[in-house]
């Protein structure tokens, strides 16, 4: 690959051939060139990294490569997509473009041209800075951070004091509250706005793959190295990389990880040569890497080099504040990408919205007001549209026995969606009830039809329930009973929104 | 002897040239589509033979794509013939015949023009 680096492009295309000459010209070019042969590979991809370009075929072998389109804008919004055509139809065309495709690209393209039509558009992303005189929550908003909380106002007060600092940063928060956003808008209003950022899911890579792809590799270093390859940390030196889901990275790599961190040098695969680097490290998880680290998942030295900075997201229930700022920016959004007229939801709408405690947070409520525009008939957002998602027959949160406190997550009936009765549920003042009887009675084959994580986290609220129930909110027996540190009980209280007086 | 196609590139009528056979880092791509072309030919006048009209359609499509990447316009045109002839509604079998012929005549050519350069 040549000195100068142009960003990360996703080929989707059934022919290998073809997929094969793309990435030599385009590699050629600059950029980092990946390659998915039918929409299920390029969905994992896009889960993977931050991409900054998608060349997108429309003939797929058995699929239509235009179905992947909606999946592009949603998950990754911020990748401009070509459609890649053997011959371009002006309905075609038309089609794409109005779906939130950037442009058409046809195969008989000289790859130089195509080159510089891509470099044209992603650098438009690149170029996207904040002017450095705006300042405090406006300055923000350019970046596509939303609110007006106190908590919002505190989360843009840290993040200004930390622009310019080229510590590592961990940021810390539920899934859904916008940590790539975050991350993304720290890097955009830091001084390496010009640079790169770059962002790779520790979750999603595997392990095989996750070592080429940090640190780089020579040609021949294993099977499938055909030809050199730099890692992202070389490729973003100058700039910042995200390393999303890190309590998630295989402990081999930790490792590796610590000492590129410690000494600033990362050394390719099947290399014997270390390069130096500058890069900006942010990392990011929803886990509670203390817990990690205590059970030997996460490496312990890894973890202080990375918390020099930790940042606590909040979860959108402690910024319901921002909630009516956040719906009238997704609604613009909505009625933008799918040409539609929606209006503002009523006072009514809007009370439910902000009552309900959306435990998948902002990502949950952006879902249910996409869902909402795209379902209603009539040109306003209908209550039972955005709360489609819990009414489903198979939705654990339905029928669920566990009692209504006791789920946590996108699994909590206490976060049960509001009905269309006048009253709104569970407004954020109130605390619901607190579970009296056994937690063994309460939990039903309901909790084996969520999600791990999600079932765990409602295990560990029942949990700790139950046992501040029999201590009567002791928090040094609850920690004996539990076998674990005070701050321990202290930080699960606070994940799980419990009040110890309430247990007294 | 020379012509001029439909992309008003030059070929001559007994071999063709990608237009990307004087850029080196292309070679070995472009030795292994050559090398490749049989295969797709192959299966081409399977689907061909057995009136598989859509299996036809897709890979004339694969092909139609494939040899406009690598620059030979000329198959592109060839192959988009058939590619459009075997997804119509009513399927002219001898106008398809006969693009096959194209196809094959023409993957002929463009092996020659590999051979040319080695």
């Amino acid at each position: 690959m040549p000195n100068e680096y142009n960003g990360r492009l996703l080929i989707v295309d059934d022919d290998r051939q073809t997929c094969a000459f793309w990435k030599l010209a385009l590699s050629e070019a600059g950029f980092l060139v990946d390659l998915a042969h039918n929409l299920g590979e390029m969905k994992d991809f896009v889960s993977r990294y931050s991409i900054d370009a998608v060349l997108l075929d429309l003939n797929l072998g058995n699929e239509n490569g235009l179905d992947g389109l909606p999946f592009l804008v949603s998950k990754s919004p911020l990748s401009k997509v070509f459609v890649l055509t053997a011959h371009a139809t002006v309905e075609t065309a038309i089609w794409a473009l109005q779906n939130g495709a950037t442009g058409y690209i046809t195969k008989d393209t000289a790859p130089d041209e195509i080159a510089a039509q891509i470099k044209k558009h992603t650098k438009d992303q690149v170029a996207e800075v904040v002017p450095p005189d705006l300042m405090g929550g406006s300055e923000f908003a350019r970046v596509g951070m939303i609110g007006q909380s106190k908590a919002f106002q505190e989360l843009c007060s840290r993040l200004t004091q930390l622009k310019n600092v080229d510590s590592t940063i961990l940021l810390l928060g539920e899934s859904g509250t916008g940590k790539e956003v975050i991350a993304r808008s720290l890097h955009k209003i830091s001084n390496r706005s010009q640079e790169r950022f770059e962002a790779i899911n520790c979750a999603a890579i595997p392990e095989n793959l996750l070592e080429s792809e940090l640190f780089g590799h020579k040609r021949g270093a294993f099977t499938d190295a055909k030809v050199d390859r730099k890692g992202i940390l070389e490729l973003c030196s100058q700039g910042t990389l995200l390393f999303d889901e890190i309590g998630d990275m295989p402990l081999s790599l930790q490792a590796k990880l610590l000492r590129v961190l410690q000494e600033r040098v990362v050394t390719p695969v099947g290399s014997a040569t270390p390069i130096k680097i500058q890069t900006r490290v942010i990392a990011a998880t929803h886990r509670d890497l203390i817990e990690e680290v205590q059970s030997g998942r996460f490496r312990e030295d890894l973890y202080y080099r990375l918390s020099v900075v930790p940042l606590y997201i909040p979860p959108l229930r402690h910024r319901k504040e921002d909630i009516p700022l956040l719906v009238e920016s997704f609604v613009n959004e909505f009625n933008q990408r799918f040409n539609r007229t929606i209006g503002m939801p009523t006072e009514s709408v809007m009370r439910k919205l902000i009552a309900y405690d959306w435990p998948g947070n902002i990502r949950e409520l952006r879902n249910a007001i996409e869902r909402a525009v795209v379902l209603t008939q009539n040109d306003h957002i209908r209550i039972e549209d955005l709360f489609q998602h819990l009414h489903l027959p198979n939705n654990p949160t339905k029928k669920t026995s566990i009692h209504q406190s006791s789920m946590p997550s996108s699994a909590s009936p206490s976060h049960s969606a509001p009905t269309n009765s006048s009253a709104p549920q569970g407004s954020p003042t109130e605390h619901p009830p607190r579970s009296n009887g056994s937690a063994e009675a309460e939990i039903d084959n309901k909790l084996f039809q969520l999600p791990l994580t999600e079932a765990k986290q409602a295990f560990e609220k029942i949990y700790l329930e139950s046992l501040l129930n029999d201590t009567g909110g002791n928090i040094s027996e609850t920690s004996k009973r539990a076998g674990r540190y005070r701050a321990d009980i202290y930080r699960l209280l606070e994940r799980y929104d419990l009040h110890v007086d309430e247990f007294r | 002897m020379h012509d001029t196609n439909i992309q008003g590139y030059e070929v001559s009528q007994d071999v063709i040239h990608s237009i990307y056979k004087d850029q080196p880092i292309y070679r070995d791509l472009l030795s292994d589509f050559v090398s490749c072309l049989d295969e797709r030919l192959v299966r081409g006048q399977s689907a061909f033979e057995s009136k598989s009209w859509t299996d036809l359609s897709k890979i004339m499509h694969q092909l139609r794509g494939a040899a406009a990447t690598y620059g030979y316009p000329t198959l592109a045109e060839i192959a988009g013939r058939i590619e459009l002839a075997s997804s119509a509604s009513v399927v002219e079998e001898a106008g398809i015949a006969d693009s096959m012929g194209d196809v094959e005549s023409t993957c002929r050519r463009i092996e020659a023009g590999m051979r040319d350069l080695a």
